[in-house]
């Protein structure tokens, strides 16, 4: 029997162009790092690996081309406007890198790298530390072909002392800073930046202003008064973890002389890859020739920038492990040896990575000499699972048994030796960037049961103080930590398992054998014998559960917490980030365990939170159950809604009979991604920029973005006028700020 | 050869009742989204005709609809396979199908309804094939693309990212 005009729409589709007219202020403009950071990992994953999952090809976007918003379609020969493919694969995308770069080498918005562990083992100070830090980067830009081009040699100019003029590269990052800065407007540098998405082989450099290639005007403008000089494992944590996404994506392939990528060399040339002046001939992924000279990364400026951020999370590790330790709340201190930290167990000494108190002094040299004190003991769990995440995602990049990470040619190359320490693949304490990560691994998870397990249930609490040494437990669990907590034990458990690869977010996890760090005892008092890994899929089973027969339930709602004493959430509140934080852990949960349930729930409580959340007047999602009067969306909540769009699309919409669903999630992430993170309304809905009546934040006669505060090259942004590109986000430098998110912005939906 | 394919459609669809004596004859086509449209028509009835190219050694279903609202003709070809028979259909089991329309806006500029297999985005459909008269009836989505001229012109296609068709014939 035929059903005649039968539809089975689950998300109703929205109505008439909106009488609502949205307004935006933005209430805190500071940086808290380990937000912006986890924000920016989730927006990378809902970059470019989204609009690939929805069909688009990402070189048949331009960053230059104006209007923007547009995909060039070859099969039709035509252009038109694609606000979900644009948003993601370009826009997501590239704002995720920015802020990152702005941590790593512009802003000054941490401790200095010439003072790093690693980089300064002769603990020289002034002149000497930044000499130290100047060879460093020389190797580097040698052995990625970036010298000459973005990196000269050092001292040439007085202002630049390492050889990238003004680069100031960090190694810890601070807790929170004010990041206003003064960029300038010059473009007399000719700068022409490249990428593996602009190589320069196809010729598609693009002339910017000259930030882009001088760093000098990227810093903080007041930078002692603008910082918090706190140094905490979340911070860390999450600004690791974004460093190893984008690490792993730039070591997927090697370069030559003209940046056309190196799939391969001969085995026996390997060594030799990154060497000053080499000629090796590599093979693309055809295995067509490549120019002589094979360099690593897969540009010049990505090579030279991989190496940069593992050797700043190289030393952050050696700092927290060897210096950064705490066995009594007051004084720091660090493990006997990597190995020691490696073999940490619940038998040992209770020993925990407390927050940072960082002092400087001005020793002459251009960076200042860092020197530090324990803040405070306190330990929070989305910090903790932060810090694990970061080295996961590094450990991969080192593991040579994960054949499409550390195993590929192009992350051998890099640990080697040369530039990178090689390691024996053994859990044995060598002084490597492998086994300082499994050092790190080890003890945060350690740590996570000691402080944060609750004693009756095994769950964990969010919040730990300290009464003396002794953890002194909260009793709540938030449903966003749980949600993260349930990513990160997955992380871990891929990358031990050599699972974890570019943007395998959403595969599916295949059964774990041993891990290496199985082979160390964890005298668990719960049950002696029981190993690191089986404790890793307790600990992520027993929170699954949580959240499928307590924090969800069939009728998709979803609440903000859970009180392990009370054992009962922590409040009846219907909540925006409860929803997308519980449909982004039982995704997470489902692809760890296969267990169908915990994703048929994840679509429950997503299409609750459609029907419930989106005020489809104004087509945003707000906090509280819709209609509201106002959102506020922190990068936290951006990500969170964001994320489960995207996972759900990706997981459910994908299948076989979920493609009634593609559609109203492209509309919805278009929607997203443009009015929260660009500030866009389009209030007609004809997907054109009324420019700008339809920005929802100008002041001064500017366009001010959304989240998104400002932009540059890569997302269109060129230099020489205010928004150029007319997306309602203006340039870095007619904001005075980098390229990054708000830390809050409320819009305000007003009805007509 | 089309008037029985008509009188089996109706049969089907209106529930075995009279059709009122003015009602439109043919095939129905409904069209919701970025534009409305309800037609009835035979000229929207399609044909079962062999595949060319990609689809040689298939059958297609073919359907060549006046839709006014979508600026001309909209196109629909699903490949049937080697054998056509009876059944239900789906874009996630079908291995080549399309449907377009382009409606032209002046100056120069053109909303495109489109979807397919090899398309971005690629929409979906249902089919429920009831007879190889042929009679049945079809849902199809179809996205709604703003083409942009090389000189940035836009167009303005309306809010409504995707075009619903519903066809019953």
């Amino acid at each position: 029997m035929i059903a005649c005009g039968s539809h089975d729409l689950p998300v109703t589709p929205d109505a008439a162009p909106a009488s609502v007219e949205i307004t935006a202020t933005v209430e805190r403009a500071r940086v808290v790092t380990r937000d912006h950071m986890l924000a920016a990992g989730e927006m990378q994953i809902s970059g470019e690996p989204l609009a690939e999952a929805m069909g688009r090809v990402v070189a048949n976007y331009s960053r230059f081309r104006i209007p923007g918003d547009l995909y060039f379609d070859p099969q039709m020969a035509l252009s038109w406007i694609d606000l979900a493919g644009f948003s993601t694969g370009i826009e997501s995308y590239e704002y995720s890198k920015q802020p990152m770069n702005n941590l790593m080498f512009e802003s000054g918005a941490g401790t200095a790298l010439a003072y790093g562990p690693l980089v300064d083992p002769d603990h020289a100070t002034g002149a000497a530390a930044t000499a130290h830090l100047a060879a460093l980067v020389q190797k580097f830009a040698f052995a990625a072909h970036t010298h000459g081009r973005f990196v000269f040699d050092a001292g040439s100019a007085a202002d630049n002392p390492l050889g990238w003029p003004g680069i100031w590269p960090t190694a810890h990052v601070f807790a929170s800073f004010d990041p206003a800065i003064d960029p300038t407007h010059e473009m007399r540098l000719a700068c022409a930046i490249t990428s593996d998405d602009n190589p320069g082989s196809m010729g598609l450099s693009v002339t910017s202003a000259d930030y882009e290639c001088d760093a000098t005007s990227l810093h903080l403008r007041d930078r002692a008064a603008q910082i918090e000089p706190t140094l905490t494992i979340g911070a860390d944590g999450f600004s690791a973890w974004k460093y190893g996404l984008w690490v792993i994506n730039y070591l997927q392939v090697m370069h030559d002389t003209v940046e056309a990528p190196v799939a391969t060399v001969e085995p026996d040339e390997l060594a030799a890859v990154g060497s000053a002046g080499n000629t090796i001939v590599g093979a693309d992924e055809d295995g067509v020739e490549t120019r002589p000279g094979t360099y690593l990364g897969s540009s010049d400026i990505e090579g030279f920038q991989a190496q940069m951020f593992l050797a700043s999370a190289d030393n952050r590790a050696d700092d927290w492990i060897s210096r950064l330790t705490t066995t009594d709340g007051v004084a720091l201190s660090g493990f006997a040896t990597i190995g020691a930290a490696i073999a940490y167990d619940h038998a040992a000494p209770l020993r925990w990575f407390p927050s940072i108190h960082v002092t400087e002094d001005d020793a002459g040299g251009g960076f200042p000499r860092p020197a530090y004190t324990l803040a405070s003991p306190a330990s929070e769990l989305l910090d903790t699972i932060g810090l694990a995440m970061g080295y996961a995602e590094l450990y991969a990049l080192t593991d040579t048994s994960n054949a499409a990470v550390g195993g590929a040619q192009s992350a051998r190359a890099m640990f080697d030796g040369d530039p990178f320490a090689a390691d024996d693949q053994l859990a044995d304490g060598e002084a490597t960037l492998h086994d300082r990560a499994l050092a790190i691994i080890r003890v945060a998870l350690v740590d996570l049961d000691r402080l944060h397990g609750d004693q009756a249930t095994g769950l964990l609490v969010d919040t730990v103080t300290f009464s003396g040494a002794a953890p002194v437990r909260g009793h709540t669990l938030s449903t966003t930590s749980l949600a993260y907590t349930l990513l990160g034990l997955r992380t871990v458990r891929r990358s031990l398992g050599g699972q974890l690869e570019l943007y395998s977010n959403n595969t599916p996890d295949t059964a774990l054998g041993p891990t290496s760090l199985d082979a160390f005892p964890l005298h668990d008092p719960g049950d002696p014998a029981r190993t690191f890994s089986e404790r890793l899929d307790q600990l992520l089973r027993a929170h699954a559960d949580l959240l499928f027969d307590h924090l969800t339930d069939a009728t998709g709602r979803a609440w903000s917490g859970w009180d392990v004493a009370a054992n009962a959430p922590v409040d009846d509140a219907d909540t925006l980030d409860a929803h997308a934080a519980a449909v982004r852990g039982l995704l997470a949960a489902y692809l760890a365990t296969g267990d169908v349930r915990y994703r048929d729930r994840a679509v429950a409580v997503f299409d609750r939170m459609d029907a419930v959340f989106f005020d489809r007047d104004a087509r945003i999602y707000v906090a509280t159950p819709a209609p509201a009067d106002s959102v506020e969306y922190t990068p936290l909540r951006f990500v969170l809604v964001q994320s489960a769009l995207r996972d759900i699309y990706e997981l459910i919409a994908r299948r076989p009979g979920g493609e009634p669903r593609v559609a109203t999630l492209e509309d919805r992430i278009a929607r997203l991604d443009k009015l929260v993170l660009d500030g866009w309304d389009d209030r007609d809905q004809n997907r054109i920029v009324d420019y700008p009546a339809e920005c929802v934040r100008v002041v001064d006669g500017i366009p001010r973005g959304g989240l998104q505060v400002a932009e540059r090259t890569l997302t269109g942004e060129v230099g020489g006028e205010q928004d150029r590109d007319r997306d309602c986000v203006p340039e870095i430098d007619d904001a005075h700020l980098p390229a990054g998110l708000a830390d809050s912005i409320t819009f305000h939906l007003v009805r007509r | 050869m089309r008037r029985p394919l008509v009188v089996a459609c109706l049969a089907a669809c209106g529930g075995g009742t009279s059709a009122p004596p003015d009602a439109p004859t043919g095939c129905g086509v409904e069209l919701s989204g970025n534009r409305d449209e309800a037609t009835s028509s035979p000229a929207s009835c399609p044909t079962l005709v062999p595949g060319v190219g990609a689809t040689e050694g298939g059958t297609l279903l073919h359907f060549t609809i006046a839709a006014r609202s979508l600026g001309g003709d909209l196109a629909i070809d699903i490949d049937l396979g080697p054998a056509p028979a009876p059944g239900s259909f789906a874009s996630g089991t079908t291995e080549l199908w399309s449907a377009m329309a382009v409606m032209e806006v002046p100056p120069g500029g053109a909303c495109v309804f489109l979807a397919g297999n090899n398309t971005t985005p690629a929409g979906y459909f249902t089919l429920e094939l009831a007879t190889l008269d042929p009679h049945g009836e079809l849902s199809l989505e179809l996205a709604v693309l703003p083409r942009v001229e090389d000189d940035g012109a836009q167009t303005d296609c309306g809010p409504g990212t995707t075009e619903a068709v519903h066809i019953t014939f």
